[in-house]
């Protein structure tokens, strides 16, 4: 599972960790810790660092994220310590030195029996604590993004996503009747979805934005999991907006793989939601005060469902539109509605009218919003999770011109657009676009 | 702003029900495109006379706010006052008259190219677009609510799960406390081909999705007729009164507006 959640806070990175250099190869789920201060919150370092050896970063799909160079330095640290083992101590040969080499092999036998095996455990989505922190060099200010820059990753992997409809596939599903066995991995292994996502600190000190996808490539875990994907938004007039946004992302990528796939997809959100709010009342309970919006979509069967708390934005592109499927929870609204209900009261300045009514990490949580149908999904459907940073900047008309791209081109677009304009005061943008092939 | 061309059928049924509780209705032809149209669907709740009492009030009072607010006035405050001003006509007949009962309402108003809608209740709206169906209101009943307390912890779940009150409304046009109504965060645009239907729970508990879908999908008026004959065909044991206007959304019709024989504001 990706989770993004950038930090140039100095003062949160207080571990040396380490990293893998690569989190997933065939499949297995794709976690790439970009901040410090969320992998401090996992405190395991230095697990596994045999997982170096396995692939590439899984930031591969996402563009536009601006820790990459992080990444890259990183990764070519962690090399040097993960490859570099003592030298065998010199000593003429005797009776029992054969042993070494023996012990030797059943050792590397185990750990790789023990990799795999966890590796099948977790197949959908690796909770975050299975993945190796990252040691984070010592921190630099935020480049701004020039404008009409791309943002992409300097590592990427090619997405291993197979076209929904190509004469290959309908070659393969001839082919099942004779080898049907053979080729059923091949066939649903393939999604039929595709993901972007993308993110900007704008003029912020901080990046307190996050935002977490679960395995989108591989088509038998989509079947037997869904797809989920979740933006979260720091309340920055709170203290440790980041804190709570990353604690809330790092709770549904571990939670996400133990809830029962079985449950009805807004069920599963739904807990996934209540467990997040747990992790970032703790936080609150031990001194913090911290909170953050969550919004929040599952594809299962081809079918959406979504929840929101606070003010991000769900959105539904259609046949050229735009749809927002959620309900925002800002004191502007309610304010309307008690308004116009008692004619009573003061309305709310411009200010106010913005001002958060519930949130994640919020004690007494009670308004949440869902989609209480799931929407079935057709072909060319785009869906859009997004900080306030993103439609702050750029009216529907503005987002809607880059969604007849492929979603990591919209998304790396959109977050060009918004830093394109260049706004005094601009706020954390984040948008995830999965698309339905 | 564009004007679009809008075609409004409406269809309903009785049921098993003794009585007809439901009502619907549509703002007059000659006020578009100046006032834009809204279409409300509205279910009675309570006894006998009551439940469609409350039910042709609200649809009334809502069309009447319609007919002489400002037009200029966004979409989403025009549809709320008009449901406020239904509610507080509702309220005091039911201190005057002494019936207890109430009614949901689901109400759309096209506004140029533009589309806002309010939900009360357990009725439903839906837009078909580009072949896919997407019900936009939340409804309003306690199920849904125990839920989400019990996935916070407020609440026991097996409590929640198995509450009597679970089908009970959540909010109705005469709930006694206020309740802040369901309705959309801002207008939406309507594109060419764009269908909206507003229905009753006695046609979405009698047909699914597909079936709606494929009803809405049916050219010129025939999706309302489509839906209700359908239900009728069902005939389900207490089958419930049934009621859905289709609102469709079409540039290629030769007149403005466009509407079939079921446009009425009462049967």
């Amino acid at each position: 599972m990706t989770i993004n959640t950038t930090s140039n806070d100095v003062s949160k990175q207080s571990e040396n960790l380490q990293v893998p250099e690569t989190a997933q190869a065939d499949g297995a789920s794709e976690a790439a810790v970009k901040s410090a201060q969320a992998v401090a919150a996992d405190g395991e370092v230095g697990d596994t660092p045999q997982q170096a050896d396995e692939g590439t970063p899984a930031d591969e799909a996402g563009s536009g994220e601006t820790t990459t160079d992080q990444v890259v330095n990183t990764t070519a640290e962690v090399e040097g310590d993960a490859g570099s083992t003592p030298p065998p101590p010199s000593r003429p040969l005797t009776g029992f030195l054969w042993v070494l080499p023996v012990l030797a092999l059943i050792v590397a036998v185990l750990v790789i029996f023990l990799r795999r095996r966890r590796h099948n455990d977790s197949q959908l989505s690796e909770p975050a604590r299975d993945i190796v922190p990252r040691r984070v060099p010592s921190p630099r200010p935020a480049a701004p993004q020039k404008a009409n820059e791309p943002v992409v990753p300097s590592t990427r992997i090619p997405p291993r996503v197979v076209p929904a409809s190509t004469n290959g596939d309908s070659a393969i599903q001839e082919q099942s009747s004779e080898t049907e066995v053979a080729n059923e991995a091949e066939i649903s292994s393939s999604s039929a979805y595709c993901v972007g996502f993308a993110q900007t600190q704008g003029s912020r000190a901080d990046q307190e934005d996050s935002y977490a996808i679960s395995n989108w490539r591989d088509g038998n875990v989509i079947q037997r999991q869904g797809l989920l994907a979740a933006v979260a938004d720091g309340i920055g007039g709170l203290d440790d907006g980041q804190i709570a946004s990353n604690t809330l992302m790092r709770s549904l990528c571990e939670e996400f793989p133990r809830i029962d796939p079985d449950l009805p997809a807004m069920d599963r959100l739904l807990e996934l939601m209540a467990r997040g709010q747990q992790e970032v009342l703790r936080i609150n309970r031990a001194g913090k005060r911290c909170g953050t919006t969550l919004v929040a979509m599952l594809i299962q069967d081809d079918f959406l469902s979504t929840l929101s708390v606070g003010d991000s934005r769900i959105a539904l592109y259609r046949a050229g539109t735009l749809l927002q499927l959620n309900r925002e929870h800002v004191l502007g609204r309610e304010s309307d509605e008690q308004q116009a209900m008692t004619r009573e009261g003061p309305s709310p300045n411009a200010r106010q009218r913005g001002a958060i009514t519930s949130y994640i990490g919020m004690e007494g949580l009670r308004q949440i919003d869902r989609t209480l149908n799931p929407i079935r999904l057709v072909a060319g459907d785009r869906v859009l999770l997004m900080s306030d940073g993103v439609f702050g900047t750029l009216n529907d008309d503005e987002i809607i011109a880059f969604l007849n791209r492929k979603p990591e081109d919209a998304a790396r677009e959109i977050i060009n657009a918004v830093e394109a304009r260049k706004k005094p005061h601009q706020d954390n943008a984040t948008i995830v676009i999965v698309g339905m092939n | 702003m564009r004007q679009m061309k809008i075609l409004i059928n409406g269809a309903r049924g009785r049921g098993a029900m003794s009585v007809q509780q439901d009502k619907y209705g549509v703002s007059e032809r000659g006020l578009y495109p100046a006032r834009g149209r809204m279409a409300v669907v509205s279910d009675g709740v309570g006894g006998l006379q009551a439940g469609e009492q409350f039910s042709r009030l609200a649809v009334r009072e809502m069309l009447a706010a319609h007919g002489s607010d400002d037009p200029d006035r966004d979409p989403c405050e025009r549809l709320a006052d008009a449901y406020l001003s239904a509610r507080r006509k509702a309220l005091d007949f039911e201190q005057s008259s002494g019936l207890e009962g109430g009614a949901t309402v689901v109400a759309a108003l096209m506004q140029g190219d533009e589309c806002a809608f309010l939900s009360v209740g357990d009725s439903r709206i839906y837009l078909l677009r580009g072949g896919g169906l997407i019900q936009l209101n939340r409804e309003q009943t306690m199920g849904h609510r125990l839920d989400e307390l019990a996935a916070l912890g407020l609440t026991p779940r097996e409590a929640a799960e198995h509450s009597r009150y679970r089908n009970a409304l959540a909010n109705n046009l005469c709930e006694e406390r206020d309740q802040p109504w369901d309705q959309c965060p801002r207008p939406f645009k309507l594109r060419d081909g764009d269908k909206l239907a507003l229905m009753t729970d006695g046609i979405f508990k009698a047909l699914d999705e597909d079936e709606i879908s494929r009803a809405m999908a049916l050219p010129g008026g025939e999706g309302a007729r489509a839906m209700a004959r359908a239900v009728k065909e069902r005939d389900l044991p207490n089958q419930d009164n049934y009621t859905v206007l289709v609102v469709a959304v079409n540039n290629n019709t030769r007149d403005d507006t466009e509407e079939g024989d079921d446009n009425q504001h009462d049967e």
